[in-house]
């Protein structure tokens, strides 16, 4: 048996069917209201599934949404040059919002970059300032924390120059898009004209040697942040007495030649008795 | 051009269906075949899956990547490579890799071809009482498969690789121009890869299609209870991604990618170099076309690196990377090909 809830929302698509159009700002906010009782009432509608029909009433709104605001830009008389914007303006919206609602780990926010379309962190004067305050560490015993700190801003760097490459990424996308994209295309069909250009504009740019070496530098500079923030670690590590991080890799390591010397002895040992058995 | 109302309407139905089919579903997790555990050796495992009445004598062992998890070829039925082959006479063992943990960060290759499938495969003679086995290698498993035949060649009889990286300079392949660039002693230096970042990764192979786009239209996959279970084990799956250990991730990235070790000759496994030319076991060698993970051209070289294979046979899949084994048309088409090949 349906729910209760669940009923009256198909009722009212039906009756939608059947009416005269009402205005468009109606028929939003009608709509909006029904998504907000399906994420509220989600876990009467499916017990098992309450997450995910939250979700998928979160996604089908944003993806409404997204079609409204190209039909109002439609409306306005907007060409696809700034159909395209609105559609990458609300993909990059859509993109922050999920990110942030869903609490993801720190390397997930470099999906944003894909959907970004502004500069990013710090100017390049700001970079500068920084750097220059850094200079002013100059005491040996804070020669880990500058350390650090020079990583962490070259890792901004490898971000901005990874994210110059995706805008020319995007601007070979969009001119793909609009030499190609028909203007009687619906605008879910736009979307998906939008998503394949950008894909292939990106796999092509992989076959050349800038967005490869830009994405490796950033994974790279990721990393090296990432070690000298443990080096740090381990030095205070070491001062407390603590074993460090590296103290306990040096252990599993020896602790692997023992147990392939072990393997070894006993792999030995079953073909002496194979042979034996033999 | 559409009205908006039709359109919202239409996504409002969709909606409403996906909320009716979920209703009445049950909490859905993989439903894999029941398989006897043969081995047990650190993470790693060996299963066995029997089959009622067999008409092979040398047994099928199949060697799953470490990236992802081997039951995707026995995810449900109705969508199992491994439910296939065994209804087509066919024995089947499967090495799972398992999860590996912080302290086997020093796991490498050596240690996954020369030990772990070395000693899968002793074991499998043993159950089997048979003197080889036939080996059937999966993407990087399929990687792994070929160093082990040219490393251990009395053991393998018949070699079958499906969906396999070979030669990594081919256009269009992602992943290896991903890989070939990043300073990987830093990467490894921070332990092991997790499963989350790979799928990341992975996702951003077509960062709009596999990310936002693929959530936007996530509605459709609900049409059914039957087409939401699929789509449900294949997220359960996706997303239940091990860590790949530090060094073994090293090793390939290094000696496979950014050597192009198969190709050149310059893959260094257990102190030897791996060179599919002395390689004389048929080779039946199954790609996607469609796979944009691992291109087909990549595949399709191992044809020019097998100098004295006996029989090498190609099958094209008219599918995508995973497509390969679980579409069903894809899938009996291998299977068809297999029970052939290991046949003749």
């Amino acid at each position: 048996m349906s729910d209760p809830l669940l009923n009256q929302f198909q009722n009212w698509i039906k009756q939608l069917e059947d009416l005269p159009e009402s205005s468009f700002s109606e028929q939003l906010a009608q709509w909006q209201h029904w998504a907000v009782k399906l994420q509220q009432h989600s876990r009467d509608l499916a017990p098992d599934h309450a997450d995910l029909v939250s979700q998928l009433t979160v996604q089908s709104n944003e993806l409404i949404e997204l079609l409204a605001d190209l039909t109002r830009a439609q409306a306005r008389g907007a060409d696809l040059s700034n159909q395209v914007e609105r559609l990458r303006t609300n993909l990059h919206q859509f993109n922050l919002r999920r990110t942030l609602e869903q609490a993801t780990p720190l390397h997930q926010f470099l999906n944003l970059l894909f959907t970004q379309r502004h500069q990013l962190l710090h100017s390049n004067e700001q970079r500068e300032q920084l750097q220059a305050l850094l200079q002013q560490f100059n005491h040996p015993r804070l020669g880990s924390v500058k350390a650090l700190l020079e990583a962490l801003l070259n890792w901004q760097a490898s971000i901005s120059t990874f994210k110059s490459q995706l805008d020319q990424v995007s601007d070979a996308a969009i001119e793909d898009f609009l030499s190609q994209a028909d203007g009687q295309l619906s605008h879910e069909e736009l979307l998906a004209f939008w998503v394949r250009s950008y894909d292939q504009a990106y796999t092509a740019a992989f076959n050349q040697a800038d967005l490869p070496k830009a994405q490796a530098d950033m994974i790279s500079s990721l990393a090296r942040l990432q070690n000298r923030w443990q080096q740090l670690i381990d030095q205070y590590a070491e001062q407390l007495g603590i074993p460090s991080r590296n103290q306990l890799d040096q252990l599993i390591e020896q602790l692997d030649q023992q147990r392939r010397r072990i393997r070894k002895l006993e792999q030995a040992l079953e073909q002496i008795n194979t042979s034996q058995g033999e | 051009m559409e009205s908006f109302s039709k359109q919202l309407n239409r996504h409002q139905k969709r909606l409403a269906a996906a909320i009716e089919t979920l209703s009445g579903l049950e909490r859905v997790c993989p439903d894999p075949l029941d398989s006897e555990t043969l081995l047990q050796l650190d993470s790693v495992s060996l299963h066995y899956y029997a089959c009622e009445k067999p008409r092979y004598k040398t047994p099928l062992l199949i060697c799953y990547a470490l990236i992802n998890r081997p039951y995707i070829l026995d995810l449900e039925p109705g969508r199992s490579l491994i439910r296939d082959l065994l209804e087509a006479g066919q024995s089947v063992y499967l090495i799972d890799w398992g999860y590996p943990k912080e302290n086997d960060r020093h796991i490498g290759l050596d240690d996954y071809i020369g030990d772990y499938l070395h000693t899968a495969v002793e074991q499998v003679k043993l159950h089997s009482q048979q003197s080889q086995v036939d080996l059937l290698g999966v993407c990087q498993g399929g990687v792994f498969s070929l160093c082990y035949a040219s490393l251990f060649p009395r053991n393998v009889q018949k070699l079958i690789t499906l969906v396999t990286p070979i030669d990594t300079s081919v256009e269009n392949f992602t992943l290896a121009r991903m890989v070939s660039g990043v300073d990987i002693d830093a990467l490894v230096a921070c332990g092991n890869i997790s499963g989350a970042v790979l799928n990341q990764f992975y996702a951003s192979l077509k960062p709009l299609e596999l990310g936002l786009h693929k959530q936007l239209r996530m509605t459709e996959q609900f049409g059914s209870k039957s087409a939401a279970r699929t789509f449900l084990r294949m997220e359960y799956w996706l997303n239940d991604s091990p860590d790949l250990t530090a060094r073994s991730a090293a090793e390939f990235a290094i000696r496979f990618f950014r050597d192009n070790g198969l190709v050149n000759g310059t893959l260094n496994v257990c102190g030897q170099l791996i060179d599919l030319g002395q390689l004389t076991q048929p080779v039946l060698n199954a790609f996607g076309i469609k796979d944009h993970l691992v291109p087909p051209a990549s595949s399709a070289a191992l044809a020019t690196c097998l100098k004295r294979c006996s029989q090498y046979t190609a099958l094209e899949l008219n599918a995508g990377h995973i497509g390969a084994f679980a579409s069903s048309t894809a899938r009996r088409k291998l299977v068809k090909a297999v029970s052939t090949f290991r046949r003749g």
